[in-house]
């Protein structure tokens, strides 16, 4: 463990699925409901910005608002057209609108598939600078766009959340969407916020994780599950919690093949999944109340 | 989200459970258990959802459009199982577009004795469960030719056998697809692997590589790679470490620092390509920059994953290729993809087995005096001898025979490249090429 370089990738997996939990976190909050549409939103943010400059030739930044608007849009169109509709009609029963969602994962990937082709693309840097050499370990500008970043959106949120009205509300809503209705706060608006957002996050942590691996088509699903697992590890208490389930994962991605084996990872996720959802189901953080 | 959405019940012994999915210590008591419940009803819907998705994709996706000539002759129908929908779409939509090339040049000089060649497009997925299906998808639609134009075709073999139509791994490596049983007529292009783990010996002996450290994808298809080369490897050189990864990873520095700390003369990445193959490779080049590299994958043949390098990080390695930009075949077939595609079109192996897999089908399917008596086409097919090859080293030639449908002659049909600082193969492997007899 005393190799900079694995605690370097380390850090960057743990700030990708930090984000990605969050972004299932901000949904969660504000409507009670597991959106697993976020792999896909995160997918859309990086193919579509990559898309954009290498296809179509357009200025990246021109090329990550469209991406980023994107995403945002497929959020919506998630909450308007999917969830609110099936959650209606199933009597605010949750299986129906998450097979519903499950399907949407996988018809999103699908279309951008049609859309941008089902090859992998290079991810966009959004700047240029050289590599910041840390003893034997290098730290690449993707690596390290995306960890600042991650810090940037972490302690907004946790503002956001603490000091607006808007925030505070996401999670009044979350918490009762009826006792919300009755005290007459407009719980549609607060969903929709919720949706929007996490397709903003999503996207935001596809875009930035890009350039490590390539995007193509088929990489939501893989995304979505990082994300959801992040939130299991991490738990739902705190704002800080999807960030701390995240590092641990990405710690647990780098270090158990490194000292066990590449084959070790997919069983010890498995292990630690059921671990979780056996004897701390609430994640790592829980949230109390004082009576 | 505790709130009155939240069911309420009585369960065993009238114990009240409201559970959630974060757990709130109210009144001493912590509600969890429908966590799990929920968790595994999120499991159960997204396999349903999968299971729903792989269905639908099995589907074969319909025919493709093909130029045929004026002629008034009924078409022959050509089934191409093309996955271009996973990872190997990489490599498969350049083969399928030089497929279609080909059809097209075929078509426009007069078909086959007249009859116009018309292409219907399958898509296993490259998925072994899905194959078999295809391909009798595609015989239904009346393929009386077929083309696997995916990562692994052998597991349509006993389909094909029982179709009895002529069929050729366009791109194919393993040698499963072309050796019995069930092979009456099954053909391959590609020199085996057995003439790769060949290659890369001499290679390695001349530079005295001595031990070697391998990284490779979790694929079944790598997976079959190894279990054909490895053997062979290991008599020549001492695998030091064999590290693995999913080919969907996002991270490879752990495998890379165990195979750096075995200290390897060389590094050897075997994958499906595209972007695990530029994972692996920039992690090694970051890790142990002057590592020799060498690569299995078809890379060398995929030059829209280039791009997803990082400015030199392919710089010096050495991959398995096919094409010798001093073949006279070669040269001919780049012009065509040239005046077709533009002067900067990078051609690659996949190019010229496509463009050779069309040829090999026409002439059998012309000398068997048409293309739709399956088992006459079959015949000729093993009749076809020294066929100039538009890949290999200048004179390299393709052979069949009634127990030889793998056409390699030699190992002529391999060429070592190596990656510039353009991270482009643009030269070959100067201190050693395979040995070969220039006809």
């Amino acid at each position: 463990m005393n190799d900079p370089q694995l605690w370097i990738s380390a850090l960057q997996l743990g700030c990708f699925f930090g984000l990605l939990a969050l972004s299932y976190w901000v949904v969660l909050s504000g409507t009670g409901f597991f959106n697993f549409a976020v792999g896909p939103y995160a997918m859309v943010g990086g193919l579509c910005t990559s898309w954009l400059v290498i296809d179509k030739e357009f200025e990246l930044w021109s090329a990550v608002v469209i991406a980023l608007v994107a995403a945002m849009a497929l959020a919506a169109v998630t909450e308007l057209v999917v969830v609110r509709p099936v959650q209606r009609r199933s009597g605010r029963n949750q299986l129906p609108a998450l097979v519903a969602v499950t399907a949407v994962l996988f018809a999103v990937e699908q279309l951008a598939g049609v859309i941008f082709g089902y090859t992998t693309l290079p991810g966009e840097e959004l700047f240029s600078f050289q590599s910041i050499q840390i003893g034997s370990a290098e730290l690449l500008p993707d690596a390290l766009e995306l960890i600042v970043v991650t810090v940037v959106v972490f302690v907004a949120m946790a503002v956001w959340v603490r000091v607006t009205r808007t925030g505070r509300l996401l999670r009044a809503v979350g918490d009762s969407r009826e006792a919300a209705a009755l005290l007459g706060l407009s719980v549609n608006r607060i969903r929709i916020i919720a949706f929007v957002l996490s397709g903003l996050l999503a996207g935001i942590a596809g875009l930035l994780f890009a350039p490590k691996a390539g995007v193509n088509s088929s990489a939501g699903l893989q995304w979505a599950l990082d994300g959801f697992l992040a939130l299991v590890i991490g738990g739902t208490a705190t704002v800080w919690a999807p960030l701390v389930g995240g590092l641990i994962l990405g710690v647990l991605q780098v270090f158990v093949p490194y000292y066990l084996g590449g084959p070790w990872l997919a069983y010890s996720l498995v292990i630690l999944a059921i671990v979780f959802f056996a004897f701390r189901p609430q994640g790592l953080f829980m949230r109390t109340i004082r009576v | 989200m505790n709130g009155v959405n939240q069911s309420t019940r009585t369960r065993h012994g009238g114990t009240e459970e409201r559970g959630d999915w974060v757990s709130i210590n109210v009144m001493g008591r912590r509600k969890s258990k429908r966590v799990v419940r929920r968790a595994a009803t999120v499991a159960g819907s997204i396999v349903a959802a999968t299971a729903l998705l792989a269905t639908g994709t099995a589907m074969v996706a319909g025919a493709a459009t093909g130029k045929t000539s004026k002629g008034s002759k009924s078409p022959i129908i050509v089934g191409e199982d093309w996955d271009s929908t996973s990872a190997n779409a990489a490599f498969t939509d350049v083969t399928a577009k030089t497929i279609q090339l080909a059809v097209n040049q075929v078509n426009k000089s007069g078909g086959v004795l007249g009859h116009p060649i018309k292409l219907v497009i399958g898509n296993d997925e490259s998925d072994p469960t899905k194959t078999p299906a295809v391909t009798q998808q595609l015989a239904n639609e009346g393929a009386k030719f077929l083309l696997y134009n995916n990562g692994l075709p052998a597991p349509a073999k006993p389909t094909v056998q029982k179709l009895g139509i002529p069929s050729i791994g366009v791109t194919a490596v393993i040698p499963t697809f072309a050796n019995p049983p069930d092979n009456t007529f099954t053909y391959l292009l590609s020199s085996p692997l057995s003439d790769w783990s060949q290659v890369l010996c001499g290679a390695w002996k001349k530079t005295g590589v001595k031990t070697v450290g391998v990284l490779r994808d979790n694929s079944t298809t790598t997976a079959s790679l190894d279990n054909v080369l490895f053997p062979t490897l290991k008599k020549c050189v001492t695998l030091v470490d064999v590290e693995t990864a999913p080919g969907t990873a996002s991270d490879v520095t752990a495998q890379v620092a165990r195979l750096k700390s075995h200290n390897p003369d060389a590094i050897l990445v075997a994958d499906l390509g595209g972007s695990f193959e530029i994972l692996a490779q920039e992690t090694v080049h970051q890790l142990m920059p002057t590592e020799t590299r060498y690569s299995l994958a078809t890379i060398v043949n995929e030059p829209t994953t280039w791009k997803l390098a990082s400015p030199g990080s392919l710089t010096g390695v050495i991959a398995i290729g096919s094409l010798n930009p001093n073949n006279p075949q070669t040269k001919k077939l780049k012009s065509v993809l040239v005046a077709n595609n533009g002067s900067s079109y990078a051609m690659t192996a996949f190019d010229a087995q496509a463009w050779d897999t069309i040829q090999l089908m026409k002439t059998a399917m012309a000398k068997a005096g048409g293309g739709n008596t399956t088992a006459k086409v079959n015949k000729q097919m093993q009749k076809i001898s020294s066929y100039l090859a538009s890949f290999g080293q200048p004179g390299y030639t393709l052979t069949y025979s009634a127990k030889k449908h793998a056409g390699a002659n030699g190992l002529c049909g391999i060429v070592l490249q190596q990656f510039d600082s353009q991270n482009k193969p643009s030269k070959a492997y100067a201190k050693y090429q395979p040995p070969c007899k220039t006809k």
